[in-house]
């Protein structure tokens, strides 16, 4: 069994981390290497932030609570539908 | 099993926030994403008899929309956006690290002040930096918080397995925090 990361082997386990999970052994073997590595230890970090600033990108165009309920009956409406 | 007017109508509560969210993300324009999940949901009334629920709703109601959206860019005869065959893939070697799988340049230290989540000129170039990279990247990096979609419904939707999934997400991700680099926080030091 492989024991040590090479840095890029790392970082996609970090990637998978970040979004989905990886083993408890995996998790062991990546905070060992982070220890030794800092830069890997950064692009944890970083990956984590760009996660955010994403997630932040993609709900900056939600309609306003207002703009969804008018567009609902707008649907509603045109379809033909009763509440 | 047959769906009815009542299932639709709980749809348009259920899923016309997100179908509008990924519409944002694919005509950047607030208004005709509306119109065409308005007109997504007409195009449901009138199929409604065809949908025997082998999918998801929601998948459903993705993959009219999807269609909605192609008409749009052929109404505008504008292209979406290409998809450049050269460089979706990920079968080359990662460029950001040596044969070994060391760096081949180590990520820099980046000042980070805590309300740069809020900073427009900072989303701004990350969209730009979103932007340059090959669609199916971008969407497959971009589908998690959108439609709010597990891993494995990604890899159904895009044909890949779970392997090239993680190898596109590092592969996104990597040039989405150099091109970051260089273009903000390089600018800041």
């Amino acid at each position: 069994m492989k024991v040590k990361y090479s840095c890029e082997q790392a970082t996609i386990l970090i990637e998978q981390k970040l979004r989905d999970r990886i083993s408890f052994l995996q998790k062991i073997l990546l905070w060992y290497h982070n220890i030794i590595c800092p830069p890997c230890k950064q692009y944890e970090n970083q990956s984590k932030f760009i996660d955010e600033s994403i997630s932040k990108l993609c709900k900056h165009n939600h309609l306003s609570e207002q703009e969804l309920h008018i567009l609902k009956e707008k649907i509603r409406q045109q379809m033909g539908l009763k509440k | 099993m047959a769906f009815t007017q009542k299932d639709l109508s709980n749809w348009v509560d259920l899923y016309t926030q997100e179908l509008v969210n990924y519409t944002v993300h694919k005509v950047a324009d607030k208004d005709s994403a509306q119109d065409l999940v308005q007109d997504t949901f007409l195009a449901a009334t009138k199929s409604i008899v065809d949908f025997k629920g082998n999918s998801s709703p929601k998948t459903w109601l993705v993959g009219i929309l999807k269609r909605k959206i192609a008409d749009y860019y052929r109404k505008l005869e504008k292209t979406p956006k290409p998809v450049n065959p050269q460089n979706s893939e990920t079968n080359e070697a990662n460029p950001y690290f040596k044969p070994n799988g060391a760096w081949e340049q180590f990520p820099l230290t980046w000042q980070q002040d805590e309300h740069l989540l809020d900073n427009m000129d900072f989303l701004k170039i990350l969209k730009r930096c979103s932007d340059n990279l090959p669609q199916k990247w971008a969407f497959a990096l971009e589908q998690k918080y959108i439609l709010n979609t597990s891993a494995n419904e990604i890899c159904n939707e895009l044909e890949i397995s779970p392997t090239n999934y993680w190898q596109i997400i590092h592969r996104a991700k990597l040039q989405l925090r150099a091109c970051l680099e260089t273009n903000w926080f390089k600018n800041l030091r």
